[in-house]
């Protein structure tokens, strides 16, 4: 009868459908197996995450294809590893679309997210909104025609991602993830794809793709690394002014840290540099973190002295509000030979004139 | 073995616990993809949670998750083909248990070729190493080296030195680093390397106040141990010859003097100990008599060209811009804040009086003029620069761009936006420091102040019997406009003259009819005699407690 016969077909239909999916399944397994990846992270993947890092891989693979490999000796080889360890940070590669493509395994060190959590995503998805702006103009690339002067291929540029690590090193739920800013540096590639796929005679277009570095600026409240003799720290209020600075400065620079305070940090700075820190502030303001590149400082006496420094906005942790500047100053070189000046600052570039900088009219021994 | 996917694709290899919503959420942490986890989330909420918190994540039928899922799933079988090289040549779109088969197929095909897999040691990664070196090198332009601890020793060094530093590889191995160093960063230098007593203390900053703590710790063993990080800025020598020149230059017996020039180089690495068998030919063992093992430093030593400042010398000096508003005479009805820095007025301090008030008598022909003209224009009018008295007394010079903003339903001037640009980058007291070229009279201000100077005259407004206020002229102009509105035929032929009395004041003699216009000024308006009116500003001089030195009268010209 006719209800034997749908229930019947139902049934078929079901086994078919139960059928496909376990050959689905099947081959899912089959090729994560593939990938080369250790057994305990390819046995936890689900159906989305095995398409996930196999597109990856493959277009991992694209960019590295014409890659010359150079012959290496056996000591070469062993040091392979150590790049990525020496750097403080991971390396991610961005496709023109924004996927993070490819991130090292030390991702996890800086942000607690895994490196197969994030391979293939979005990067739009795990980055603050307010920087996808800055974002989208670092992924591109215009080659332009062959008169028009080649692009800079250099990046560097700040960018807050989701970071589920704590303080104290433990990690947290992707949904209490805090922001922490990286400082991301790297190149934009063009890759040509010189191999014509199939029987069409079809060649790919050239892979565009961003190399970078991601490091975080560490917090001065945890500083890893021992700071050397030509480092001074300072902490400013949120105009800038410097509400305290370490005594080191004076063999560094001449200044009492009296001296400084309640100037305002502008009045220091070379003008050839203040559009650059400029940017850098405001980098900081919006985002907590910055570090300036090479920049001048003027000196007591005169003179400028080269610095490089890592600003972090301190909270307060009642209010979250912020409440203070800390600055990790590395004093590089000391700039420009001392000249004899006959008025204050025969630099015509100089914007303002500090008042309290004594005048001198020798050549100092203690600056370069 | 599989489990489902969550409507966000998340890998479930993340076994966190999920923490229930509202608990320790910080709201910037969503995103597009938090959401549609909250939305799952939200089935097993209960009711007495954050009611706005239940309104961004409505509940969503079972159905509409689940397509999204198949979507995904779509998209990335779509992708997936996209890489696939046998998937891509056919017309018609393959299934996805096809695709999928042909997925596998090709990373068999492509573990053939890489001969990372080959190895007896072969360790499964995305990446072999010497992959991620070379893309670690795409990213930045940089070296890796080894020194040891103790002398400083090269022990390695990377090819990619040369690019860097122009020196060869096999020169710089087996150098003593400090060669390559800046005399003066060698003492930075071997800092880092050591354990060094030279900075006994460790500088922390309290995470909450941001001030410095000082702590008196140990600092010897912990700062030696394998894997202790460094990150340090040192000069490097930068070798001006070019490698490949060098080598021209090896066989002939021209002495090549090296440059002395060097390049900020910034490194990062760590401590790493190394048994000392290893090292092989490479390099000597420096190690202590006791021990076996040879401490060194592994780091990557970076340029950051970007980050340098630009070196042509030229400062890009933004102009600097403020927009005011008047009304149809001339009375500020709006001041942008970034007026305070340049005029040093507060807005409140401008708001109400007039514009003539501040402008540079030489320059009050022309800007009344352009007044006219905007009030009777479209356009956008520019001025010619002029100078604006700043609080202080300088004079600073502008350029203004004036715009008649008219009620579209009433037909009338609503009113006048200025952008106003300053022209030279500081309020100039003598004003001798401009470079720019002014069409407008641009004499020393403050040295003409003092004189009783030619009287300009203002086209149209007539010298009177009376004594205005300066904003006379803006009304004046006004009034002339709305007469001309309205079709009168009254001639207000009067025509102004202005005496300077001292820096602060300025008198504008207003001739014509037997009711002065003095609008603004309290107690003057609709004084009947000249007389009376002149009393009065006169006690409005006195008291004035600015006004110091005595008005001498007699200086004064009068032209009746």
């Amino acid at each position: 009868d006719t209800t034997t016969f749908i229930t019947r077909r139902k049934e078929k239909s079901r086994d078919a459908a139960r059928s496909r999916r376990g050959k689905e399944s099947e081959v899912f397994y089959e090729l994560a197996n593939q990938l080369p990846l250790p057994h305990n992270v390819t046995s936890h993947l689900d159906k989305a995450s095995i398409m996930r890092l196999t597109i990856s891989y493959l277009r991992m693979r694209k960019l590295l294809n014409s890659d010359e490999s150079e012959k290496e000796n056996e000591v070469e080889s062993q040091l392979n590893s150590f790049y990525l360890k020496a750097l403080e940070g991971f390396l991610m590669v961005l496709s023109e679309d924004g996927d993070m493509v490819y991130l090292s395994e030390n991702v996890s060190k800086s942000m607690g997210l895994s490196q197969f959590d994030l391979t293939g995503h979005s990067i739009f998805e795990f980055s603050h909104p307010c920087d996808h702006e800055e974002l989208r103009e670092m992924l591109v690339h215009r080659t332009g025609s062959k008169k028009t002067k080649e692009q800079n291929t250099e990046r560097s540029f700040f960018l807050r991602m989701k970071c589920t690590l704590t303080s104290r090193g433990r990690t947290v739920n992707i949904k209490s993830a805090t922001w922490k800013v990286l400082h991301c540096t790297g190149h934009v590639r063009v890759q040509e794809c010189g191999e014509v796929s199939g029987d069409s005679g079809f060649k790919e277009p050239p892979l565009t793709y961003l190399v970078l570095i991601c490091e975080p600026i560490p917090h001065p409240s945890n500083i890893e690394v021992p700071l050397d003799s030509k480092t001074f720290l300072s902490r400013h209020t949120l105009d800038m002014k410097f509400s305290y600075c370490d005594e080191r400065i004076t063999e560094l620079m001449g200044y009492e840290p009296d001296d400084l305070l309640n100037r305002s940090v502008y009045e220091y700075y070379h003008a050839l540099d203040s559009d650059h820190l400029t940017k850098t502030h405001h980098n900081l303001f919006a985002k907590g973190q910055a570090t300036t590149g090479q920049y001048r400082m003027l000196a007591k006496k005169g003179g400028f002295v080269w610095v490089e420094t890592q600003a972090t906005v301190i909270y307060n942790p009642k209010n979250s509000q912020p409440q203070c500047i800390v600055c990790v100053n590395y004093v590089l070189r000391y700039g420009f030979s001392l000249q004899i000046f006959s008025k204050p600052y025969d630099l015509n570039h100089l914007s303002t004139i500090p008042e309290s900088p004594t005048w001198f009219s020798s050549l100092s021994s203690s600056y370069d | 073995m599989m489990t489902p996917t969550s409507a966000t694709g998340m890998s479930s290899g993340m076994e966190l616990p999920r923490k229930r919503k509202g608990s320790m959420d910080n709201p910037e942490t969503k995103s597009a993809s938090n959401l549609e986890e909250d939305m799952e989330d939200d089935q097993g909420r209960s009711e007495g949670d954050d009611q706005h918190l239940k309104i961004k994540c409505v509940r969503e039928p079972h159905s509409q998750i689940e397509k999204r899922r198949r979507d995904k799933m779509n998209n990335l079988i779509d992708e997936l083909a996209a890489m696939i090289p046998t998937c891509n040549p056919m017309s018609r779109k393959l299934d996805k248990l096809t695709v999928l088969r042909m997925a596998v197929q090709h990373l068999k095909s492509l573990k053939g070729a890489t001969s990372s897999f080959a190895e007896a040691n072969y360790k499964p990664a995305f990446l072999p190493d010497d992959e991620l070196k070379h893309l670690v090198l795409r990213a930045v332009d940089g070296f890796l080296f080894v020194v040891g601890c103790d002398r400083g020793k090269i022990v390695f060094v990377s090819e990619s030195v040369s690019k860097i530093l122009n020196y060869g590889r096999t020169e710089l191995i087996g150098q003593s680093l400090f060669d390559y160093v800046h005399p003066k960063d060698i003492g930075k230098v071997k800092e880092q390397l050591s354990a060094s007593e030279l900075y006994p203390r460790e500088r922390l900053i309290d995470a909450k106040t941001g001030l410095q703590v000082q702590a008196e710790l140990p600092v010897g063993a912990a700062r030696l141990c394998s894997g202790a990080r460094r990150s340090f800025f040192c000069r490097m020598k930068y070798n001006k010859v070019t490698v490949k020149e060098e080598k021209d230059f090896q066989a002939g017996a021209s002495k090549k003097k090296e440059s002395q020039r060097y390049c900020t180089v910034h490194c990062t690495g760590y401590m790493r100990t190394w048994p000392t068998r290893q090292l092989g030919t490479e390099g000597e063992a420096e190690t202590d008599k006791e021990s076996s093992h040879f401490s060194c430093l592994v780091a990557v030593g970076r340029v950051h060209p970007h980050t340098l400042p630009q070196a042509n010398g030229e400062i890009k000096v933004k102009p600097t811009e403020f927009v005011t508003r008047y009304a149809m005479d001339g009375k500020f009805t709006f001041v942008d804040q970034r007026a305070t820095t340049i005029l040093g007025y507060l807005p409140q301090e401008l708001l109400g009086t007039s514009c003539y008030e501040y402008f540079h008598l030489d320059d009050l022909p022309h800007l009344a003029d352009r007044h006219r003209k905007v009030l009777r224009s479209k356009e956008k009018i520019e001025t010619n620069c002029y100078k604006f008295k700043t609080k202080y007394g300088s004079f600073v010079t502008l350029q203004s761009q004036w715009f008649s903003f008219i009620n579209p339903w009433t037909k009338e001037v609503e009113y006048i936006v200025s952008t106003n640009t300053v022209i030279s980058g500081k309020s100039n007291p003598g004003g001798s420091g401009d470079k720019s070229e002014q069409p407008s009279s641009s004499k020393a201000s403050e040295d003409d102040a003092k004189k009783s100077q030619q009287v300009p005259i203002i086209p149209g407004i007539s010298s009177a019997s009376g004594m205005i206020y300066a904003g006379c002229i803006g009304t004046q102009i006004a009034n002339e406009i709305m007469d001309y509105n309205s079709n009168t035929s009254d001639e207000n032929t009067h025509t102004c003259m202005h005496v300077y009395i001292s820096e602060k004041y300025v008198m504008f003699i207003y001739k014509g009819s037997s009711q002065l216009d003095l609008e603004g000024v309290p107690g003057l308006g609709a004084l009947s005699t000249d007389e009376a009116a002149m009393a009065v500003i006169m006690s409005l001089l006195e008291t004035d407690a600015n006004l110091g030195e005595a008005v001498d009268f007699d200086e004064m010209h009068w032209s009746l």
